[in-house]
């Protein structure tokens, strides 16, 4: 099968980033940022799973690479939040059956309530019966039928380039989230996504212990090697110790990330903005929002993109499927002639690598999986012409790479480090980096102790890796939900230096202690000596 | 925040909200003229960070996207309130784009006032050491230039003049026209911004292959990414956004 892949034009790699920040808060009944998880599974994770299953049932061969993160795999097996997820999916149900009345004058929006009820329940009964409210099995399974190519992260999707000085920091990300994916999935990963493409001439020597053979890289991180790469972005470079470096293609990402110029802006699509928790009266919606007084995405969405006036009109299911399939078909279409084009200047078989967040699929681009399945599809049916591959399919193909040295890049706005430093976010970085310092004098100072000790060294440790989440520097420089990336930011911080203060004192109390490891149950396995010099 | 939840907040509340992001008001304006120039003001954000972020920060955004403008909240976090300062002697660069640096300092309390008690001290100075390698030593210095700073600031951010090389920082005290080093930060390497020449030897179609790659740049010369509004404004968009003919052009 290798072999066979030489021979085509070129391949496609399609590497698909799942990651979500821990969020779970057991304190309180119900968390609106809990939200995020439940969303992602309704709407990317199961229909990704239902894309693997419609595939298998018709014999279609895949070779996807998903990038499962650690904070997420986490999430997806805690039971309190899998719970929660149920009761999230009961609560939409009950809202798509009372749309069922309230809709009942009007058969276009009617058609719509009846559509998500169907959806909410299929998505509760399959959860329950089907993953046994564990769709990890299932990645795993496909995983072993050879469709997927699990890959991880960092521990906590830690923006490396930030935290360059601490090299006991980077191996601990690296470390725990590779233990934690073993955990999992009983396999070491080939490939690790490095959090946000985020790239520092010397991160592979990290990686090399730990037996993973490639990252996907930026463009520019690529093209801007040391050397010049003389494939373009349509081969892999080799850092000098031999790991293999993947740089994204542009033009089809952009096809599919633009909502201005690509698939997803289509007028037939569904409208991502105009949910029934902003259209439905206060007093009606009340139940299914907020603290009941604050509006916010219920998931219900009955109208298409149309046009960027406020007048929708209804979105039709079979309209924006047949939609996804010809975006697909032309998608594919495009590759093959940019392979052939590729081709006429390249010794090997050019690869195309097209590396996405998992969560554009379904949550924001609704008939996303849909694409996917197509294009996946379409690529058997032209599989003369061309083939998916994972990168380390590419690299049996072709083990031998240039050897260069990519440079520092992120996917970042502007390509480097802005997004997650800025005058938004650059206060962080003063306390994150002295967390780092501390939990290393906290271990020359205790460097093997047991029982209660060890405990609360341990979850010093995950408040360190907790507080290096790129995801917070990102929220406040994307300006959604900043109130709540600061929190937690400050949270981690601060339950760090009170632990730091405890263990100085030699008092710390054993009550609070356990109420913190339960709210932040991350890595259960963690070892604080994981940040010791020369572990 | 939608219309409806602003007129739930009591005019006291409208203005500490637009104070919070530093929303300018006209005194004395009615509820409803506030809560228009509020709605108003949170569009225009909402475009602007649109505009400022590429695809893949937008795409990443959407991931947290529940409410509207929830991000100006009531709500206090003032029993988290973290030290400005450790009170420590120390400096730190961190590498933001292959232009600017920021670092982040402090001098401890004890020693900044033996610094202020030194016979002859003018001021501080925070010194950008441009070296040769990843190594400091004096040998290793190519260059170097001096900001002036005071002992109540604490952070900056530096444009580099050269890219492809090292820096750190340096924290200096001048006392009677010399200066003495109070702390030194870490070696940062800065990157380069561009497509290196070719190698004889190597593969003579590269320069058509980084083209097909989307990069304009003409080779040797630096077309930074960080110079332009957003990545994919350098793309050459080669099968999806051209039609066939000009792509066969």
């Amino acid at each position: 099968m290798i072999e066979q892949l030489k021979n085509k034009k070129g391949m496609i790699s399609l590497v698909l980033h799942a990651h979500l920040p821990f969020v779970r808060h057991p304190e309180f009944e119900t968390f609106l940022e809990e939200a995020w998880l439940f969303e992602a599974l309704s709407e990317t994770y199961l229909p990704l799973l239902r894309m693997f299953e419609n595939l298998e049932k018709d014999s279609i061969p895949v070779r996807v690479t998903i990038s499962l993160s650690p904070t997420l795999t986490h999430m997806l097996t805690d039971e309190l939040l899998m719970q929660r997820y149920v009761d999230h999916l009961n609560m939409l149900i009950e809202l798509a059956g009372k749309e069922l009345d309230f809709t009942a004058s009007n058969p276009e929006e009617h058609k719509m309530a009846q559509m998500y009820h169907e959806i909410y329940s299929r998505n509760l009964r399959e959860f329950e019966e089907i993953y046994e409210r564990n769709i990890l099995k299932k990645f795993r399974y496909y995983q072993e039928q050879g469709a997927v190519e699990i890959i991880t992260t960092c521990a906590t999707h830690s923006f490396l380039p930030h935290y360059q000085n601490f090299p006991e920091m980077i191996r601990a990300q690296i470390l725990t989230g590779i233990e934690s994916h073993d955990r999992i999935f009983s396999s070491q990963p080939k490939g690790i996504w490095l959090p946000e493409c985020g790239y520092f001439p010397g991160v592979e020597e990290y990686l090399k212990p730990f037996g993973i053979e490639y990252f996907l890289s930026s463009a520019h991180g690529l093209l801007y090697s040391e050397d010049r790469p003389v494939n373009g972005l349509y081969a892999p470079v080799d850092c000098p110790n031999g790991i293999s470096t993947f740089a994204r293609d542009r033009a089809s990402s952009r096809a599919v990330w633009s909502a201005t110029d690509g698939y997803p802006g289509d007028p037939v699509y569904r409208d991502f903005y105009r949910d029934l928790g902003f259209d439905r009266p206060l007093d009606y919606i009340a139940p299914y929002i907020n603290c009941g007084v604050n509006r916010v995405n219920t998931g219900l969405k009955y109208y298409a993109i149309t046009d960027k006036s406020d007048n929708k009109v209804i979105y039709d299911p079979a309209a924006a499927s047949a939609k996804a399939k010809e975006h697909a078909a032309e998608f594919l279409d495009n590759r093959v002639k940019q392979c052939e084009t590729l081709g006429q200047y390249m010794d090997r078989t050019p690869i195309i690598n097209c590396p996405y967040d998992a969560e554009l699929f379904g949550h924001w681009w609704f008939e996303g999986p849909q694409f996917l399945e197509a294009l996946i599809r379409e690529v058997h049916r032209r599989s003369d012409e061309i083939a998916l591959a994972t990168p380390s399919d590419y690299l049996k193909a072709y083990p031998e790479n240039q050897v260069t040295k990519p440079a520092f890049s992120s996917w970042g706005d502007k390509g480097y480090g802005q997004v997650w430093l800025d005058g938004s976010n650059d206060w962080i970085y003063r306390h994150t980096h002295k967390l780092i310092e501390r939990m290393q004098e906290l271990i020359e100072r205790f460097p093997d102790e047991k029982g209660l000790k060890e405990r609360t060294l341990n979850q010093a440790a995950r408040e360190v890796l907790l507080s290096q989440a790129s995801d917070w520097p990102f929220i406040m420089k994307a300006g959604t939900m900043v109130p709540y990336a600061r929190k937690r930011i400050k949270s981690h911080i601060h339950n760090f230096n009170y632990i730091y203060d405890s263990l100085s004192r030699n008092t710390i109390k054993t009550e609070w202690l356990t109420k913190l490891e339960k709210r932040n149950n991350i890595f259960p396995f963690l070892d604080y000596r994981v940040f010791r010099k020369g572990y | 925040m939608t219309e409806e939840r602003l007129y739930s907040f009591s005019y006291e509340q409208l203005l500490e909200i637009s104070d919070r992001g530093s929303i300018p008001v006209t005194p004395g304006v009615d509820k409803s003229t506030l809560i228009s120039m509020l709605l108003e003001a949170f569009e225009e954000d909402r475009d602007e960070r649109e505009e400022l972020n590429n695809l893949a920060i937008q795409m990443e955004a959407r991931k947290f996207s529940i409410s509207q403008d929830e991000e100006i909240d009531l709500g206090q976090d003032d029993d988290l309130e973290l030290p400005l300062r450790y009170n420590e002697t120390s400096a730190t660069l961190l590498l933001r784009d292959p232009s600017w640096v920021f670092c982040f300092w402090d001098i401890e309390d004890k020693k900044a006032d033996e610094i202020r008690k030194t016979p002859g001290f003018q001021g501080l100075l925070l010194r950008v050491v441009e070296l040769n390698s990843r190594d400091y030593s004096s040998d290793n210095i190519l260059d170097y230039f001096d900001i002036p700073i005071k002992f109540s600031d604490y952070r900056r951010y530096v444009n580099l003049p050269s890219e492809d090389t090292w820096y750190c920082i340096e924290i200096r005290a001048i006392v009677e026209e010399q200066d003495y080093l109070v702390t030194r930060s870490n070696v940062i390497e800065t990157t380069r911004e561009y497509v290196t020449a070719p190698h004889e030897n190597l593969n003579s179609h590269s320069d058509e292959l980084i083209r097909l790659s989307g990069f304009t740049s003409e080779f040797g010369e630096a077309h930074g990414v960080s110079g332009y509004q957003e990545i994919p404004q350098r793309i050459i968009p080669i099968h999806d956004l051209l039609d066939e003919e000009q792509f066969n052009d």
